[in-house]
Order: C-alpha cells, then structure tokens, then sequence
C-alpha cells in the first residue's frame, strides 16, 4: 500500500478547516469509473488470500485490466480537457470541468495512483508474457492492502468533504 | 453439508465482480447463484428461492433495477435478507431500499471482509431461525 503522506494530517485538517469540496460530478465520476475495478481487485485477492493459495495468470490479468481501468478514469478526471467528445461516460466531468484544489489533487495522485501502480506492478511482474507465473501469496496480500488502501482513503476524503453531495456541513 | 448450506443470490453488473463474490461464499460454505442484469435476477430469484441476496442498487443498462429486483423479493418472500450494495451517491435509492426492507447496505469499492462479515451474520440470523 501507499506509504502515508509525511504531511498527510495537515491535508485534511486543510480540507476540513478550509471546507474544501469535491464537485458532484466528481464523486459521480469515481462511483462509475473507480469503485468496480477497486472492488474487482478486492474480491479477486481476497479470494486467493482466503484459499492460502497463489492466484492464477489468468486472474492476475484481471487484476491488471482493472488498473488501467482505474488509471484511465483518474486521468480523466484530473485533466478534463484531455476528455475526447466522444467519450460519453465523462461528458458531466468535461462539460463543468470543476476546480479541483491542489491538495486533494495531491492526495487523489498520491493514493489513487501509487496504490494502482502497486498492483500495476506486482501482477504485470507475474504476467510477463515471456514467462507467466501464478501470484504467490504474500504478493496477493499486497494486492489485498492497496486496494484496502484506496477504498479508505476515498472513505476519508469523502468525510473530509463532506461527503458525495459538496454540501456544505 | 448440502442441504444445510445457506443459498446466496449475487446480483451486480459487473460479471467479474458478481463471479468472485460467488468464488468466496462457495469457499465459507455458501451455496451461490448469479445475475448480471435485473430479470435474469429476478428469474434466478423465483427457482432458486436462496435466504439472502446481495444486490447492486445500480444495474447498469438493465431494464430491471436493483430496487425492481428488491421489490419482487420482498413481495415474494419477505423473510429472504436481502442487502443492498451502494455507491456514495446513492442516496436518494438508498432511502427506498431502506423503505423496502433492506436489512444493510455494502458501500461500494467492496472490502470483502466487510461483506462476507455482514453475510455471515445475516447466516446466523437464519440458522438461529430454525
């Protein structure tokens, strides 16, 4: 999982003392792109974590579909203007292109992204197509931990923010 | 062990997600039937008759919704427990689900501990039945 940040205690006081929010669309945005591939990851480690046994190439490549998934969504959202018109699934997040503050943009990058890069990393070493091997354990159990990781951080920024709504408290 | 396994229903849009849940209630003992859209829910629902479903509020394209398919259970069989998986924004559903009966709602991203937990409480509950 995501080392914490050094200074982690002071970017949610901020976000809480300053009333700092995340826009609608945003957490709409993560409900509909984040929280499936998240979960997937989560079953599919806990499954083998569960069993005491290693997880299988095939389901590691599901693992691995589910961070670029993630990747693809965090990009849209944290730059909005790259949202090609086409792509109907983020219309609400390039159409209002909401102010997102730096450190929940810090926050979002340092979690989000180090902990699907974690996973990225872990099962693409494990499904080298040059030489597939299944996932031992105790790296399924890191799997387990980012993915736990990401779910709390998202968990804590929502409280932080008052929650999906942006409303003030 | 047969016939004394509890029967899980999972509904959820997402297949992989609805594959693994049934991967895990099998693993503790569970016996686990799927759907992926509301009607094949609801068809899985009246020949399986399983003691607890887990089910998403938000079925993708389906015609049926999760609520739908809550609402058939319920009227159905109001002793099934059924649970409902929700997102953060969710409220407004949330609240109807809530005035159908749902016994508990899983946030999702899932943490499989929390739900498994909830799942194997609401397991007690009906062997506690008889």
């Amino acid at each position: 999982m995501a080392n914490p940040l050094p200074n982690e205690e002071e970017c949610y006081r901020r976000i809480r003392d300053e009333r700092i929010r995340v826009a609608p669309c945003i957490w709409e945005a993560i409900d509909d792109h984040l929280d499936d591939p998240i979960s997937l990851i989560d079953l599919v480690a806990a499954l083998y974590t569960d069993r005491n046994t290693p997880m299988p190439v095939k389901d590691a490549l599901l693992i691995l579909g589910q961070t670029l998934r993630i990747r693809e969504a965090m990009q849209k959202i944290l730059n909005p203007a790259a949202i090609l018109d086409t792509d109907e699934r983020f219309l609400r997040v390039k159409r209002e292109r909401p102010f997102i503050a730096p450190v929940v943009r810090d926050l979002f990058t340092h979690y989000i992204g180090n902990d699907t890069h974690i996973i990225n990393m872990c099962v693409s070493f494990y499904t080298d197509p040059a030489d597939p091997v299944p996932v031992p354990v105790e790296d399924a159990r890191k799997i387990l931990k980012a993915a736990l990781s990401m779910r709390v951080f998202l968990c804590r920024l929502r409280e932080a923010s008052c929650g999906a709504t942006g409303e003030a408290r | 062990m047969g016939q004394d396994r509890l029967k899980v229903l999972v509904v959820d849009d997402e297949e992989g997600i609805v594959d693994f849940m049934q991967k895990i209630l099998r693993a503790r003992g569970f016996d686990a039937v799927g759907a992926a859209d509301g009607q094949a829910a609801v068809d899985l629902y009246d020949k399986e008759h399983p003691q607890i479903a887990l089910i998403d509020i938000q079925l993708g394209y389906s015609r049926l919704t999760g609520l739908d398919v809550l609402e058939h259970i319920r009227k159905s069989s109001p002793e099934t427990l059924c649970f409902m998986i929700t997102r953060i924004t969710d409220e407004a559903a949330v609240q109807k689900a809530r005035d159908l009966g749902a016994i508990h709602y899983l946030l999702k991203p899932l943490d499989t501990r929390e739900w498994l937990a909830a799942v194997q409480d609401a397991a007690q509950t009906i062997k506690a039945r008889g």
